[in-house]
């Protein structure tokens, strides 16, 4: 009658739903995965090799190649941990810049987010919509830095220059009209009858099974727990800004996509804070030409938009180069998870629960 | 050693910072950076890229270190120089081993490490042999690798020793001063001669920049204390630092460490954020650091806990804690060659199974074989194919230059 063996087969690594080069090996039983088993390494490049031969202001290029749709965040992590490695205090005006860039950067990087995952599980308007955003915050950082993906932001203790003239009109612009944009999202999303479908329920992970996995970021704020590295060890200027951490109990597909529709608008404040309050001054720290550490090691981590992105120095004495760097990319951390996410549901949940889990496989490899 | 020739490739940005580190030698000009007439023997002030002229004797010597840190700091690295190694054996440094004195480490730090690895690999079951990436200098030069001289554990142990030597070799100078001094005004009043200019004590240059060395100091913190009480002897040290607090335990000791880290009520660490490891083959007594970062999310702490291992030695696997380890220490394991006991997937996972060596390693090269370093300034005319075409000889492939149809 029925053949009724199990069933191996390979998504990816070339499948446009797994966001880059992933490969995931899937055991089927019919349309249940039994088993799942992630394989990576395709993009990786020896980010941490490299920068461990390259002067502290040269590493922070490769930075921007990790997560590529963050590279802003990527940045920040970057200049902040070999400033902490250092002592370097940093002028609050670059500390302002810094963090409305980085906010701008999570919007960005969630629109990337919101715009993919949707059209994975089919509904292709909103990719149109999110994309014609995105483009304006790219603009953005066209205006201030002359790049648009690969920013390279910011400097060792501050930034290379000042805002540009200009650059506040086109801040502004994007602020008066974004929150209108959001709803437009949610008009086409939130009370979708196929959209929740695909999403209530699918691909959940437990706050107990998260914090086991190292899982952190929307993920795990969807799972109730309300940890921000924004709130919980502030860096940057987020100790002068007022901000809600959005949290959801559901621990489901649908609640991250609310998680992240919310801190969209939560980091829209945080922009409009640091429009406002922008203090006067200098903006980069009285350095010295060639940078040189001393014994020490550091691990700082920041809230990029996939969760926390921690780096890892290891300065030696008189040395223009770092002694040791390790990236700990969240997602990484968090693509580890999907095995747990995913056993015992159907084959069409992996492609969401990929999508909701938000990895960009530059960081993932490295 | 010292710099015999220095010059400047094409490509300077004049960014001034070769200047500010080492002025008697390099001068910035408007468009780009140039070699000081006094430094040089011809006394010409250009790049000196063509001409490669030598410099005086004196300036090479003396100004070496800061030439290197200049060409290292260089952000476009168009420095270049030529050196060689003086006669004279080099002397260990006073510092290094008065350190190595109070912490009760005999001997030098540079200590010969090749020999070290060789007897490693004579006993049956020590280290396995390089049969890994065995490469050939002659065949591929760039693949040669420079070696870390000393290992920087942060420490606040070694940072109190270390001060303190400095402290005292800045004492015996002075001392030295004083009494030549004294030597001195004895020989210049016995000769009926003019009294010599009394000696002046070197005041620390005052630190004008926006950058302060966070200094290790002793654990405040109570989660450090905890840890000290509860581990007891197993805890070899612990100190904070940059606001980070550090406790190296026993590595045979690690599994209980990260337990209690996790299980006790004062300390609860329920996520082990991060774990890594750095390789020191200068050091003595063992090869690797592992750190594991642990955050306490209903508390909002951070503790960094560190084993020292040496070469391989199977530290317990901290996936039986924190499920997480299982990704992180296969990580380890692929770009530091550690193995981890009663880890249940220890295979590769980011370069491919059959990949030979570990390449966060020391000893791993940047380069690989017969590949070189392209610099993009250079003629594009037909200058890389030729260099491709060597460097494909040196492997025994035959290229040939393809033909227009």
């Amino acid at each position: 009658m029925f053949k009724n063996e199990e069933m191996e087969i390979n998504l990816g690594p070339q499948h446009p739903s797994t966001h880059g080069v992933l490969r995931v090996k899937l055991r089927l039983d019919g349309e249940t995965i039994k088993h799942c088993y992630p394989v990576i390494g395709y993009l990786h490049r020896g980010v941490e090799k490299i920068c461990e031969n390259k002067t502290f202001f040269q590493g922070q290029v490769w930075t921007d190649r990790m997560d590529y749709v963050a590279a802003v965040s990527n940045n920040l992590g970057w200049a902040e941990a070999v400033e902490k490695l250092m002592g370097i205090s940093v002028p609050r005006r670059a500390r302002y810049v810094r963090t409305l860039l980085t906010e701008l950067n999570r919007i960005s990087s969630h629109l990337l987010w919101l715009g993919t995952h949707a059209m994975d599980i089919g509904a292709m308007t909103v990719f149109l919509y999110a994309f014609r955003e995105r483009e304006e915050i790219l603009d953005i950082f066209e205006a201030f830095c002359g790049a648009r993906l690969t920013t390279t932001a910011f400097r060792i203790g501050g930034l290379r220059d000042d805002i540009p003239p200009g650059f506040e009109a086109k801040v502004r612009a994007f602020q008066d009209r974004f929150l209108a944009c959001v709803d437009e999202y949610e008009e086409l999303l939130t009370e979708n009858r196929i959209w929740k479908k695909r999403t209530v329920g699918v691909a959940p992970i437990s706050a107990e099974d998260c914090i086991a996995m190292g899982v952190t970021g929307p993920v795990l704020r969807a799972a109730g727990v309300a940890y921000d590295i924004r709130k919980a060890f502030p860096y940057a200027a987020y100790s002068e800004m007022q901000f809600d951490v959005p949290t959801r109990m559901e621990a489901d597909t649908y609640a991250r996509y609310q998680v992240r529709l919310e801190e969209m608008k939560q980091s829209h404040r945080i922009v409009q804070q640091c429009m406002d309050g922008l203090p006067e001054g200098a903006v980069m720290a009285k350095l010295p030409k060639i940078l040189k550490s001393e014994v020490n090691e550091v691990y700082h981590a920041i809230e990029a938009p996939k969760g926390e992105l921690g780096y890892y120095l290891v300065g030696e004495k008189g040395g223009v180069n770092p002694y040791r760097f390790h990236v700990r990319g969240p997602s990484f951390v968090n693509l580890q998870a999907l095995p747990m996410m995913t056993e015992g549901k159907l084959l069409a949940d992996v492609i969401a629960a990929i999508g909701t889990l938000d990895v960009v496989l530059g960081e993932v490899d490295r | 050693m010292a710099i015999t020739k220095v010059w400047i490739e094409d490509g300077c940005i004049v960014c001034n910072a070769c200047e500010a580190e080492c002025a008697d030698v390099f001068h910035v000009t408007a468009d780009t950076c140039v070699i000081r007439a006094d430094a040089r023997q011809d006394g010409a002030e250009d790049e000196n890229r063509a001409a490669k002229n030598p410099l005086k004797e004196s300036i090479g010597a003396s100004l070496e270190a800061a030439i290197k840190s200049a060409a290292a700091g260089c952000p476009v690295s168009v420095i270049k120089y030529e050196a060689v190694a003086s006669e004279a054996p080099a002397k260990a440094d006073d510092v290094d081993a008065a350190v190595n004195k109070a912490l009760g480490m005999g001997g030098s730090v540079d200590d010969d490490i090749d020999a070290a690895v060789a007897s490693l690999q004579a006993e049956d079951g020590g280290l396995p042999a390089k049969t890994g990436y065995v490469w050939d200098i002659k065949a591929a030069p760039n693949r040669e690798v420079v070696m870390p001289k000393a290992a920087p554990l942060p420490s606040y142990r070694i940072f109190v020793a270390e001060q303190e030597a400095a402290k005292a070799a800045d004492e015996a100078k002075w001392q030295k001063q004083l009494s030549d001094f004294e030597a001195a005004k004895a020989k210049a009043a016995e000769e009926g001669k003019p009294e010599p200019k009394a000696p002046v004590r070197a005041v620390p240059a005052k630190n004008e920049t926006d950058m302060a060395f966070p200094a290790p100091t002793e654990a405040q913190a109570p989660e450090l204390k905890r840890l000290m009480e509860l581990l007891g002897d197993k805890v070899e040290e612990a100190f904070e630092q940059a606001g980070e607090m550090t406790c190296q335990v026993k590595k045979e000791a690690i599994l209980e460490a990260l337990r209690l880290c996790k299980d006790d009520a004062a300390l609860k660490f329920e996520m082990l954020a991060d774990e890594t490891a750095t390789h020191y083959p200068a050091a003595q007594g063992y090869a690797f650091s592992v750190v594991y970062h642990l955050t306490s999310v209903s508390r909002s702490r951070r503790l960094r806990l560190r084993i020292l291992v040496p070469e391989g030695f199977e530290p317990e696997s901290a996936e039986q804690v924190y499920p997480t380890a299982n990704w992180l220490e296969r990580e380890i394991f692929d770009m530091l060659g550690i193995r981890f006991a009663h880890h249940t997937n220890l295979v590769r996972i980011l370069c491919p199974d059959d990949w030979e060596g570990f390449a966060l390693r020391k000893d791993y090269p940047t380069l690989g074989l017969g590949q070189r370093e392209i610099s993009f300034r250079e003629d594009r005319s037909g200058m890389l194919m030729k260099l491709a075409m060597e460097a494909a000889g040196n492997l025994g492939i035959n290229l040939t230059v393809p033909k227009p149809e």
